[in-house]
């Protein structure tokens, strides 16, 4: 039984208390488990989605996007702080159910001839009125720059984490990487990475006139 | 913001807009295997409950076992005990009157086959003269 309120979980994450994060992440992974599955296709990936829904929510609060104003729950809204309209457990779905329709998307042209109830999974997951909370909104500089390292691939993820986060070489990746076939291949793969998330941080804090 | 990730010195020199971008990957994968970690203590203190039911169980294998070694034995021990139990009750239900009215009983029986007053019944046993004596007079 959840003994915390909303609240109390965004100042705990904001103020970085672990415990009461690790609280937080094993009673919405039950809740999770036990609502998740109508939403989403694949059983396998559920794990993967939930941890990436909790990463972008706990960036989300750590950014301060998400914030305690007036004793209620707010998100920062083109400029100004509206109030949530829904619980953190049902934004944490929300979260995963767009992460899942942004995977389906990018592997519809794979499965479009073979799988046709790929189509129907695409129309029910379409955002609702009640995603809408879920929409990129960035008024901090660490806002962009989390939304678009939350948007990356995962390859790309993955290989600009061992490289910049794990201080891997060149080589080690290549050896943990089987996607990757050459050092001069995966060179490029992290250059390009690298470039297109600078162009994205770039244009969007031109839009808002903010200076890196 | 709390500066809570420090990028580790990396071979390449960073502008500070990758700054930003490789701090922000740090502090994302910190959270991802903050998750790990917790699921790893989840299957962790899993197995160490699995062990201690294990135990537990072992124990009570054999202590069942241990109670059936004994059971004869102490079956055999009750068994005497309520023999004797049930004698000394029935030494006790049956009266001390209808055992000696018994006793007594029979005595009589014994002295009508065998009387035991010396008087009437007395037995004359003659006494043997000696010769010399009796032609003396």
């Amino acid at each position: 039984m959840k003994k915390w309120s909303d609240i109390e979980m965004v100042e705990a994450v904001a103020r970085q208390d672990v415990a009461m994060m690790e609280r937080f992440y094993r009673d919405s992974k039950s809740y999770f488990r036990n609502h998740a599955g109508a939403f989403f296709l694949h059983d396998d990936q559920l794990d993967d989605i939930f941890q990436e829904a909790m990463v972008h929510l706990w960036r989300e609060i750590e950014t301060r996007r998400i914030v305690v104003c007036d004793g209620v729950l707010c998100r920062q809204v083109e400029g100004q702080a509206v109030p949530m309209t829904s619980n953190l457990y049902t934004f944490l779905l929300a979260i995963a159910k767009r992460k899942h329709w942004e995977q389906l998307r990018k592997d519809s042209r794979l499965q479009l001839t073979d799988e046709p109830a790929v189509l129907d999974a695409l129309d029910r997951n379409r955002m609702s009125d009640d995603d809408t909370e879920v929409k990129e909104l960035q008024e901090t500089r660490e806002g962009i720059v989390a939304d678009a390292v939350l948007g990356m691939s995962d390859r790309c993820r993955q290989i600009l984490t061992l490289f910049y986060y794990e201080q891997r070489t060149l080589d080690e990746i290549l050896a943990l990487r089987s996607e990757n076939t050459s050092k001069v291949g995966l060179k490029t793969s992290k250059y390009k990475c690298m470039q297109r998330l600078r162009e994205q941080v770039k244009e969007r804090f031109a839009r808002l006139h903010l200076s890196i | 913001m709390k500066d809570i990730y420090t990028p580790k010195e990396t071979p390449e020199r960073l502008d500070a807009l990758d700054e930003l971008i490789v701090q922000e990957l740090g502090r994302q994968q910190q959270l991802r295997d903050m998750m790990k970690q917790w699921d790893g203590q989840q299957t962790t203190e899993g197995s160490e409950q699995t062990a201690i039911c294990r135990e537990q169980a072992a124990e009570e294998k054999r202590r069942r076992a241990r109670r059936l070694r004994l059971m004869p034995i102490v079956s055999n021990i009750l068994s005497v005990a309520a023999l004797m139990t049930v004698g000394f009750i029935l030494q006790a239900l049956i009266p001390k009157s209808a055992v000696t009215t018994v006793t007594n009983s029979t005595a009589t029986d014994i002295e009508q086959v065998l009387p035991t007053t010396p008087s009437s019944t007395a037995v004359q046993t003659p006494v043997a003269v000696p010769a010399d004596s009796a032609a003396a007079e």
